[in-house]
């Protein structure tokens, strides 16, 4: 990969919103029968998930290991 | 399931599946080209996008995700959700190294992950350390699958626990190291077809029978909040989240340098097809470990009271529940078996395999018969496969109720994730030092277990404040493989100088 770093930065705030350490413990919010901590968990994973793709189909790959030789 | 069986229908039903795993073992084996090295470990020219797929997604999904996930969800909660990112991480993960690691496997020829590090470094002391420590972590893995065996069996068997736990591991891992003898690579990919197939609509039904025996979510979540369970549905306390983090980093990287998982980069037919896969393995944790989730947490609402080793079981009770109401759900529960078993056969044949190629040819070709053929050494690898899990099945019984599955999967992530500078950071700077790697290596593991193992107050259930030891002793491995590299680099350019 060529410049990542845009790509680290992405994963980063997916992580900082998907690990829930900016709720009240005692929250009491629901979202179909499911906890919204919960909800947005799932939903930061689908984020990743379709992110993930996205670079693995799109994103160009530094494969060029001759030149180490 | 306890003392309920399935009748003769459903048995040959189990029973066919199984032998047909035989049967395409038979047919790997007819399908061979030469007998080498390559051919019985990597099949050759690679596989293409459906088998790469499903045996990425059979291979990574096992008996852990299904029993192991379900426990660790009833005993922790919604908190396990965190599952769903860590099974998402390895994929991220994988961006780190399959782009190069894969155009150097094409170019050199590599069979097993330390055919890399022995290019890269050059070092015996790098290839030995690095093949003890996989060897050691994927017999480990194997372990906990063969005990899943044993562990699935105890729900069909109407023989007592004991003797049902102890069939089922010697006979589900007799027919798989039939297979994964027969045909290598081929048999162990061709059933990942079948297996992942299976497993898939396993998941599905499962999610289905969950809706249908036990209404909506909602329902189990209320039933929840009114218990004396109500923590599992808050929100996780600091210690928790601050597990949740570790284990993000410690499986992401740590299951992306297992040997299997770099064996099936090597394996794939061509650049294409192995972005296409991984891409849709990305998805996976969506339709397989939140399933697995759930089921915990319909478990918390329905089958309360469960302590210890036995909350490992709550699937086996949740699938009785489900097959005694309806000919339906009987069936349902028929077909879900046989995609346990197949996650737990398919993860394990994979474990199998990859230890027999690092033990055939890393160690025996390397070390001990440096002339051997390549026919020689596929026949000794084959060798060590049956002397290994002889030892194996013994040890499953000898274990049989001595841990939890999770526990199982927490240490070796420790050992494990001290190969991440060797592979990571090595295949991306070409300035790393053999030397400082090795002691990095070396001393990420000692420190590692001497935190895990060492008795300190300020490790609670193997964890420091919730952190994983195995990322503390990854922290000071990493300053000494990156400040040893630079140190040597500065040095040899001031000799280069003067």
């Amino acid at each position: 990969m060529k410049r990542p770093y845009w790509i680290c930065a992405i994963y980063f705030v997916l992580l900082v919103i998907g690990i829930p350490w900016y709720w009240p413990e005692e929250s009491t919010s629901f979202v179909l029968g499911l906890p919204l901590w919960v909800v947005i968990a799932i939903a930061v994973s689908i984020c990743a998930s379709m992110f993930t793709a996205f670079l693995l189909l799109r994103y160009p790959w530094d494969t060029d290991v001759t030149q180490d030789e | 399931m306890n003392n309920e069986v399935f009748d003769q229908t459903a048995w040959v039903f189990i029973s066919t599946y199984l032998c047909s795993l035989i049967f395409v073992g038979f047919l790997g084996y007819r399908a061979r080209q030469e007998n080498t090295l390559k051919d019985f470990y990597l099949a050759g020219n690679g596989f293409g996008l459906v088998v790469i797929f499903l045996t990425l997604y059979a291979t990574q999904y096992s008996g852990n995700t299904l029993f192991g996930y379900s426990g660790k969800a009833y005993r922790i909660g919604f908190a396990w959700i965190m599952c769903i990112h860590f099974m998402t991480a390895i994929v991220a993960c994988f961006l780190i190294l399959a782009p190069r690691l894969y155009a150097y496997a094409k170019q050199y020829d590599f069979i097993t992950p330390t055919d890399y590090l022995q290019h890269r470094f050059n070092s015996n002391w790098i290839n030995v350390i690095a093949t003890l420590i996989l060897v050691v972590v994927l017999s480990n893995y194997l372990l906990a699958q063969l005990m899943a065996m044993g562990r699935a069996m105890q729900g069909l068997s109407m023989a007592d626990p004991d003797t049902a736990y102890r069939q089922g591991v010697i006979l589900l891992t007799l027919i798989m190291v039939v297979y994964g003898t027969l045909g290598g690579i081929r048999a162990v990919a061709w059933t990942d077809v079948i297996q992942g197939l299976v497993l898939m609509v396993g998941f599905s039904l499962l999610l289905f029978m969950l809706y249908k025996q036990f209404g909506p979510i909602s329902l189990a979540t209320n039933i929840i909040q009114q218990s004396p369970e109500v923590a599992k549905v808050n929100v996780p306390d600091a210690n928790r989240l601050r597990e949740w983090l570790s284990y993000i980093i410690i499986i992401g990287l740590g299951s992306t340098l297992y040997p299997q998982a770099i064996q099936r980069i090597y394996a794939a037919r061509s650049e294409k097809v192995l972005r296409q896969g991984l891409a849709l393995i990305a998805f996976a944790p969506l339709f397989t470990s939140l399933i697995a989730v759930i089921t915990g947490i319909y478990a918390i609402a329905y089958v309360p009271g469960l302590l210890g080793t036995d909350t490992d079981r709550v699937l086996g009770i949740i699938m009785s529940m489900i097959q005694q109401n309806s000919v339906l759900g009987y069936w349902l529960v028929v077909i879900l078996y046989a995609a346990i078993l197949a996650a737990m056969m398919s993860t394990a044949d994979s474990a199998l395999l990859s230890i027999s190629s690092m033990l055939s040819k890393d160690i025996y070709g390397r070390f001990i018969d440096a002339n051997a053929s390549e026919a020689r050494l596929t026949f000794m690898g084959k060798i060590f496969s049956w002397c290994l899990i002889i030892f194996l099945v013994w040890l499953a019984i000898y274990l049989s109720d001595k841990a939890s599955l999770i526990k199982l999967l927490d240490r070796k992530f420790d050992i494990l994730i001290q190969l991440v500078p060797a592979f990571m950071l090595s295949i991306h700077w070409r300035g790393m030092q053999a030397l400082p790697t090795f002691i990095g290596i070396v001393f990420g593991v000692a420190l590692s277990l001497y935190l895990a193992f060492g008795g300190f107050d300020f490790v609670q259930n193997g964890k420091i404040y919730g952190f994983h030891p195995g990322l503390i002793g990854l922290l000071f491995n990493l300053a000494i493989a990156v400040l040893g590299s630079l140190w040597i680099n500065k040095t040899n350019n001031r000799l280069l100088t003067t």
